[in-house]
């Protein structure tokens, strides 16, 4: 089997690597803007995406399938309505149907933690993981990178609070990997059942209070409750989640000046954030939407240009 | 020459003796008969081979007694592309262990005699290990009806078990535990509570924090042991406490055992070596209920081991196809056989000096036979006429895939090592050697 390069997580990535990809996103956004018809890539025109959503999405498929059109990919969407209830045998066989179709990158999307990983070790089509169970999702790392990058310049010795459901939040964990590699602090806020002691580790530390915390913060990242992956709640009232850690307007005003406010969506709006913060030019979750489309652009022409070389 | 040396059949010569309680350990001979060991004899004592059958040299190689594994998972009937009954004991006699007890969760569940009477009926025509059944403890191991404890004694089984799952209704627990009382018998429990979190394969802790899978906490486990042990306390009877993981299960068990409870315990191989890093990068192999745990945990499972807490060491040998473990985590099924790498694993405590050496054949042998007051294991006149003969390597040498087992999910292999099982002696006859294999 040849070696492909896949991007499977942000964990075993270099810093240059991170940055080279931030940068290119940050190229195509310019050229979008300045002359859009040059975005196509003479590396990807013509060549076989194939979008694999086992999970429900849309700002991330959405984003791919623009990403992927924009740099002149043959794009091709695959419904899997039929193979709903996956197991790894029909999983693999699947795949591997898909590397003799022709397709050089598959953009996939799994309920399952690793599901990438176990895929990329038997097929020799390059894998983009658009986020897999509560594991990885690393373009949404990057475009959070990008936004931040592009607000403070630099990443460096920023504070950055992430909020909510961390536990069951494959963005947290990307963001936390790549947050790290760029020397920036991380406090994961939220209950117990949100934030286990075991997410803790050298420039990552656990609270279970925002209050303290959020005037010493550059960026607060919210996340959303995610309900669709607990057979047990173990809230004991939203209103009670509401009144410790949401993000209303008056928590807003205890942030430094200059922070910002981050969220990958869907928000829950009412919930973990207030409509009047989604509105702020300080909370930057539509740049992130639209950064989204630039880094994964960046990603895909990444995919084709390490083919033939082993990553 | 007494009377018992007329019916000699093999002498092993030449090897190290080491004898689990100790009377005999050192550089011997030893006398077989096909029912019996017949005598122990110095290194130097004539012995006339004239009459005998075979002579086994086992220079340079440790002479044990066979091994009894408490745990074991030998698939037949129902699911013999994972292990059957012949290829299960294979890989017991090439692990060095002559007594295993199969635990009933096959398809159909040992919770009859007719299953009963046929894993016994398979196992007697190979020769090889003896097979020691372990009934289900409820119908269909579904935690809520008792077996016929009465007719699967009978039958042949050795206990009870619902191994997989704990027996979560505090009720028929008890139930069971004071029918052990009433018929001599003892019950295996697999203490996990799956709504507290078990039965996900991996340790709630970095690793699983960092892969973004959902882990079985210590307290999984360490919640039903104190309930078991205080159910314990009021029913009497028997209770056998499998595969214990959790640092804070020790105390229960202490407690219990100065109480003088009627409690055992085994630990097995890969709790007492590996911990949750094993699992780093999605690996499925070592992807085992209840889980591999953290190096403190793992310390003190060996601390409990020196001091004389456990009774036994146990591989839970539960081997899966390379095909089914070969998928996403969460899709993979729990389990690592364990036969064949067992004692070559734990050598390597040995080689450190975390144990001696008597005292980790006596884990594998008297310990657990002493759960069932199985008598006659040992290397004493008298004793029953299995052994383990292991040459022993001056140089370490990376352990090789099990040969036997039809389940490929070992974790152990690739460590170093420094023994491998030469012979194995079965009702005095040499039924398996490394080089020739059963073929003898």
């Amino acid at each position: 089997m040849k070696p492909v390069p896949h991007l499977l997580d942000i964990a075993p990535l270099r810093l240059e690597l991170l940055e080279r990809l931030i940068e290119r996103g940050f190229f195509f956004k310019r050229i979008a803007r300045e002359a859009p018809e040059r975005l196509k890539s003479p590396l990807c025109t013509g060549k076989r995406l194939v979008l694999l959503f086992f999970e429900p999405s849309t700002r991330t498929r959405t984003s791919f399938s623009l990403a992927a059109k924009q740099l002149g990919f043959d794009l091709q969407t695959l419904e899997p309505g039929s193979m709903s209830l996956v197991k790894g045998e029909k999983l693999i066989e699947n795949f591997l149907n898909l590397g003799k179709l022709g397709f050089d990158v598959a953009v996939v999307r799994h309920p399952s933690s690793g599901a990438l990983h176990f895929l990329s070790r038997h097929i020799g089509v390059s894998l983009v993981n658009a986020g897999d169970g509560c594991h990885a999702h690393p373009s949404q790392a990057l475009l959070d990178m990008m936004t931040i990058k592009e607000r403070f310049g630099e990443l460096k010795g920023l504070r950055v609070g992430i909020v909510g459901d961390v536990a069951k939040s494959r963005v947290a964990r990307s963001d936390i990997h790549a947050l790290r590699k760029f020397g920036a602090t991380v406090s994961l806020i939220g209950p117990p059942h949100f934030v286990p002691d075991t997410l803790e580790g050298p420039g990552v530390r656990v609270s279970h209070g925002l209050d303290g915390l959020i005037k010493g913060l550059d960026v607060l990242v919210m996340l959303r409750i995610q309900t669709e992956r607990a057979a047990y709640d173990p809230l004991l009232s939203l209103s009670w989640y509401r009144e410790a850690y949401a993000i209303t307007l008056e928590r807003f005003s205890s942030l430094p000046d200059h922070a910002i406010v981050l969220h990958p969506g869907p928000v829950s709006l009412g919930i973990e954030m207030d409509e009047e913060v989604l509105k702020l030019d300080r909370c930057l979750s539509y740049t992130q939407v639209e950064n989204g489309v630039f880094a994964r652009m960046a990603v895909l022409e990444w995919a084709m240009e390490g083919r033939g070389r082993c990553c | 020459m007494g009377y018992g040396r007329k019916r000699a059949v093999l002498l092993i010569r030449n090897g190290y003796l080491v004898d689990p309680e100790g009377g005999h350990t050192g550089p011997g001979q030893l006398l077989m008969a096909k029912d019996r060991v017949v005598a122990v004899l110095g290194p130097n004592e004539p012995v006339n081979t004239a009459m005998l059958k075979q002579t086994l040299d086992a220079e340079g190689c440790l002479v044990t007694p066979a091994f009894l594994d408490l745990h074991a998972h030998l698939r037949e009937p129902g699911f013999e592309h994972k292990e059957d009954v012949a290829s299960g004991l294979k890989s017991a006699v090439a692990g060095g262990f002559g007594y295993v007890c199969a635990m009933p969760n096959t398809y159909p569940v040992n919770d009859n005699p007719i299953v009963t009477d046929y894993l016994l009926q398979k196992a007697k025509a190979l020769g090889l290990s003896e097979l020691l059944p372990v009934g289900a403890t409820t119908l269909s191991q579904n935690g809520e009806r008792l077996t016929d404890f009465h007719a699967l004694l009978k039958a042949g089984c050795v206990g009870f078990s619902d191994d997989g799952r704990s027996i979560d209704d505090p009720l028929v627990f008890q139930d069971a535990l004071i029918y052990t009382g009433q018929l001599d018998t003892v019950l295996f429990e697999h203490a996990e509570s799956k709504r507290l979190g078990g039965y996900r394969g991996i340790h709630a802790g970095i690793v699983a924090a960092s892969l973004g899978l959902e882990g079985s906490s210590a307290l999984s486990e360490t919640a039903v042991v104190a309930r078991d042990v205080e159910i314990l306390r009021h029913a009497k009877g028997r209770l056998h406490l499998t595969h214990i993981s959790a640092k804070g299960s020790l105390s229960y068990v202490r407690t219990a055992k100065e109480e003088g409870l009627g409690l055992s315990v085994d630990l097995t191989p890969h709790h007492l070596l590996l911990t949750e890093e094993a699992l780093a990068g999605f690996n499925t192999t070592p992807k085992v209920n209840p889980p591999l745990r953290t190096e403190e945990n793992r310390l003190a499972l060996l601390h409990a081991l020196k001091e004389g807490l456990i009774d036994a060491i146990a591989t839970d040998h539960a081997p899966h196809t390379q095909r089914e473990k070969d998928t996403y985590f969460e899709d993979a099924p729990p389990g690592v056989i364990g036969f064949e790498s067992a004692f070559p694993a734990l050598y390597g405590l040995v080689e450190k000096g975390e144990l001696g050496l008597e005292k980790l054949v006596s884990l594998l042998s008297i310990g657990p036979a002493g759960v069932f007051g199985i008598k006659g294991i040992g290397l004493k006149q008298g004793s029953l006429p299995n052994l383990g003969v292991w040459r022993v390597f001056k140089e370490p040498f990376p352990l090789p895939p099990p040969r036997y087992s039809k389940g490929k999910n070992c974790p152990f292999v690739g460590i170093e090592t420094k023994v491998k099982l030469q012979a194995f002696i079965a009702d005095g006859r040499v039924v398996y050697e490394y080089e020739r294999g059963f073929g003898a």
